[in-house]
């Protein structure tokens, strides 16, 4: 029986990712819809939110990729402290990238500090690299090129059917069309993110015997409330998104929003249906280039693209550092010990609260770069 | 030929594929469909207002048809998404 006080601990920060995930990627889900006014920010929101949590259901394929494809889950069964270690290692970078505005994903800061705090706790052979290379590094190259070039095909066929047309009623159409379009985004969205924590959880459960190593499933309460987090992630996120959103967005019209949404949600949806965790940032980002890029090269903000990139190479190594040295030092205080854990909560909050405040004192990266 | 041994064996190709194509024709296909239905329902408004009732009835059909197509296949998909294999 291990301690019930990290088990709670684990599994408080795991739906506070889930939660801060959702929070973050409101912008992604949502802006596409209110920047071609296809949907009143409000209401844009809502569906979001209600459409993540739906997709939390829809799919368990990517949980169990996170939960038994990535590393040993016998090696962590018992040392919740291995989890608590990722975790925190994936919150810490979220919050350096966000202070510093680069566009970095959770999703690979969540992996990358699992795989960090395992390879500190168990080195390499608890890794298991296969999972590691084929499940999440090559398809998360692959993804967000293959959005591109799917919503830069998309546009130039739809360009093709009704470039001749009336703008006024085709503009008013593909408006309607980006209510389902921009649906089917929140829906994917909800149907990979959600399941990484809920892959993550599952691991602690492993951790404190809940789980049995070799028999691995999800809870249905694991996959409720992993929904409920991302779900109200989402709907708090976007109220500050409301505000923000003016100075953030990409112009295009009603026609490229639906193909840059639909690409999106097909290559993120197609990907959970095979379970390989994708960043969903970075695949929405690739969608909105390539409908951007297929009308006017030019429209495409390659700065952004370059910071993808380099979000993308630092994020996997800086996280996993992390939580390699997050585990390190609940370690310290002795094997399965409740005080690391409860220390390391304690500093994470006061510096992530510090953070915040020096943060909204000197205004958002991203604002202050465009203005 | 270029020979990848390790990446043919770490990578799951057919799963990376599968997803390549599914995401293709799936997000190709809608869009397809809805611009024929944005057409569609394009010209029906113009032949309506031009006093052509039977192209307004064609294209009409035309609108109808894509939406039949886009609803179909985002329902196949989330069949195909939900079902247990």
């Amino acid at each position: 029986m291990h301690s019930d006080v990290i088990l709670v601990l684990v599994i408080g920060t795991a739906l506070a990712f889930d939660f801060t995930n959702g929070f973050h990627d409101t912008a992604n889900v949502v802006a596409t819809s209110i920047s071609t006014r296809a949907v009143p920010p409000r209401i844009a929101i809502a569906i979001a939110s209600l459409l993540n949590f739906v997709g939390a259901f829809v799919s368990l394929k990517v949980a169990a990729t996170v939960a038994k494809g990535i590393v040993d889950p016998k090696v962590v069964e018992h040392a919740p402290a291995i989890v608590f270690g990722g975790l925190i290692g994936a919150i810490t970078w979220n919050v350096i990238t966000w202070y510093f505005g680069l566009p970095s994903s959770s999703s690979h800061a969540l992996i990358g500090g699992v795989v960090g705090a395992t390879l500190a706790a168990a080195g390499g052979s608890a890794v298991m690299s296969d999972g590691l290379l084929g499940k999440v590094v090559v398809p998360a190259l692959v993804a967000p090129v293959l959005a591109f070039v799917v919503a830069a095909i998309a546009i130039l066929v739809c360009y093709r059917i009704v470039g001749r047309l009336r703008p006024g009623s085709v503009t008013s159409g593909f408006r309607a069309g980006q209510l389902v379009s921009g649906g089917m985004l929140a829906l994917a969205h909800g149907t990979n993110d959600a399941q990484k924590t809920m892959g993550v959880m599952v691991l602690a459960l492993v951790a404190h015997g809940d789980i049995n190593a070799s028999h691995i499933h999800v809870p249905h309460w694991v996959v409720i409330s992993a929904a409920s987090a991302i779900a109200l992630g989402t709907y708090a996120g976007g109220w500050r998104i409301i505000k923000t959103m003016g100075s953030r967005i990409i112009k295009m019209d009603s026609a490229q929003g639906f193909a840059a949404q639909g690409s999106g949600a097909a290559v993120i949806l197609a990907a959970s249906h095979v379970g390989f965790p994708l960043s969903t940032t970075h695949v929405i980002s690739g969608g909105v280039m390539g409908a951007g890029a297929a009308k006017r090269l030019s429209a495409v903000r390659w700065g952004v693209a370059g910071n993808i990139v380099l979000a993308w190479i630092v994020t996997l190594p800086a996280a996993g550092a992390i939580g390699a040295g997050v585990y390190g030092v609940t370690r310290a205080f002795g094997v399965n010990s409740e005080a690391g854990p409860l220390v390391v909560a304690v500093l994470i909050v006061a510096g992530t609260a510090l953070v915040f405040a020096r943060r909204v004192r000197r205004g958002s990266p991203l604002t202050a770069a465009e203005a | 030929m270029i020979d990848l041994p390790l990446a043919g064996k770490v990578v799951e190709w057919h799963q990376l594929f599968q997803v390549v194509y599914s995401a293709l024709g799936a997000a190709v296909a809608v869009t397809i469909a809805f611009s024929v239905a944005v057409a569609g329902a394009t010209r029906f408004v113009e032949a309506r207002r031009d006093d052509r009732p039977g192209q307004a009835g064609v294209w009409a059909a035309v609108a109808a048809l894509g939406l039949a197509v886009c609803g179909g296949a985002i329902a196949l998909g989330i069949i195909v998404m939900t079902a247990k294999t």
